[in-house]
């Protein structure tokens, strides 16, 4: 772990560090609590009625916020890794150990993205008790890697910041249609998509990491 | 203006299909144009115009984005070493860009008009509230057009910047939705004349300020990450 820690750390800048990684996660965190103080009035006070009226609107805004922010912010540190011209990626070719240090850059970024979700997500559980966060912080995951593993392909910031509004669009559709089948089937659903979406969370997690050492080791991804 | 300068200005518009992807933008541009309409259909011509009380007009967005990519398109012809070498250099970066983005987003506000004047013809006893919306739109349109002359020269602090700003709205408008604050007639009517005056106003301003901006920043040359590797592959 300190080994991918390194890689990372030696990859991303420091103002990205500062800016992306801290500041702005931190400050989106304190607002998310702020807003959910105001409207609980402290953490673990759910009892039958959790959730009460409105945490669903709340939670669908942040959420399509998050998904804009991390594909925004992207652009950044890996933006057009996939594309032909690979911003970058060339230098690590000419390294034995290069698809390796490259794949621990991309786990970390994997991790600090799924802890940025989950911990969004799990702040919402604590304070209002609705389940359906849990699920709906995986979904965000998935919906940021998959619409990555897609960007990264346009090297380019209009086009990147174009997929970033696109993506909440896409963000707000799931967020939908999570809710009206939780609406419908209730609790066995809410366990179904849990384990479905923890699926496509492992699967595209593992296809990223694969896809991008595979531009590496000079296979087609 | 002098008719000279004008053709110009026109041939300096007409250079947009040799833009950096410039099919991939016109497709973009497109895209969000239909989400756009969607958006403000239902924003504005759904629930007799309830939705319109959200801090962002979602709608809006889409279609003041959509009007930045030709702009973007226009940017990129700077990567060129035959614009590079060219008269015209000075005239696409600066007149030509604030020209194009001032009829766009003019044409933007057509729609926006026009669907709001179609809302009110659906809904008349909202009809008051519909219109009172129109300033904010203006508001965004000139803070787009700011925007999109930093972006290019100011790459990492437009980025934060951004960030902030939607956090900040998206923060508003889930307080709002999660406190159940609802629509009601504001208390403070904009009768439709001042609405669309104020929003147009707004638009004009907001191009004067880039084309002043785009004057005092041209010498600054655009940021290297903004256009990645395409540099490379594109113009050579």
């Amino acid at each position: 772990m300190k080994r991918k820690l390194k890689c990372y750390l030696a990859y991303t800048t420091l103002l990205y560090r500062i800016i992306g990684v801290a500041l702005i996660p931190c400050a989106f965190w304190l607002v998310n609590v702020g807003l959910l103080w105001r409207k609980y009035g402290g953490i673990l006070r759910w009892g039958e009625d959790a959730a009460g009226t409105g945490i669903s609107v709340l939670c669908f805004t942040l959420s399509v916020y998050v998904v804009l922010y991390e594909v925004f912010t992207d652009y950044w540190v890996l933006g057009g890794c996939l594309s032909d011209a690979g911003k970058g990626l060339w230098y690590f070719r000419t390294s034995h150990r290069g698809a390796s240090v490259m794949g621990n850059i991309v786990t970390v970024d994997l991790a600090r993205r799924f802890l940025f979700c989950m911990i969004f997500a799990v702040t919402i559980f604590l304070f209002s008790g609705w389940k359906e966060s849990l699920v709906m912080g995986l979904a965000i995951y998935c919906v940021i890697v998959g619409i990555l593993n897609g960007s990264r392909h346009f090297d380019g910031f209009q086009r990147n910041m174009g997929i970033a509004f696109l993506a909440q669009v896409g963000m707000t559709l799931i967020n939908v249609l999570n809710y009206i089948l939780v609406e419908i089937a209730g609790s066995a659903m809410l366990a179904c998509l849990a384990a479905l979406y923890c699926g496509i969370a492992l699967g595209v997690s593992v296809l990223t990491v694969r896809r991008i050492t595979g531009r590496i080791r000079g296979q087609k991804g | 203006m002098k008719k000279e300068k004008w053709n110009e200005l026109v041939n300096c518009v007409r250079l947009l299909k040799y833009g950096m992807s410039a099919k991939l933008c016109l497709g973009l541009m497109l895209l969000f144009v239909g989400i756009g309409i969607a958006f403000e259909m239902m924003i504005v011509l759904g629930a007799g115009g309830r939705f319109l009380n959200r801090v962002l007009d979602f709608g809006a967005l889409f279609l003041y984005s959509a009007a930045m990519y030709p702009v973007q398109m226009l940017i990129t012809l700077d990567l060129s070493g035959m614009v590079q070498a060219s008269p015209y250099k000075r005239r696409i970066q600066t007149s030509a860009m604030s020209l194009l983005s001032l009829g766009c987003n003019l044409v933007v506000l057509a729609i926006l008009l026009l669907i709001r004047f179609l809302g009110v013809c659906l809904a008349p006893e909202r009809g008051a509230w519909i219109w009172s919306s129109l300033p904010a739109v203006g508001i965004m349109g000139m803070a787009l057009s700011i925007m999109t002359t930093l972006m290019y020269k100011f790459y990492i602090f437009s980025m934060v910047v951004i960030c902030v700003v939607c956090g900040t709205l998206g923060s508003i408008s889930a307080y709002q939705g999660s406190m159940g604050i609802t629509a009601g007639i504001p208390a403070k009517v904009v009768p439709f004349p001042v609405a669309a005056a104020s929003c147009i106003a707004m638009i004009l301003l907001g191009n004067a300020i880039q084309y002043l901006l785009t004057r005092a920043l041209y010498k600054r040359p655009y940021s290297k990450g903004v256009f990645g590797s395409a540099v490379g592959k594109k113009f050579i």
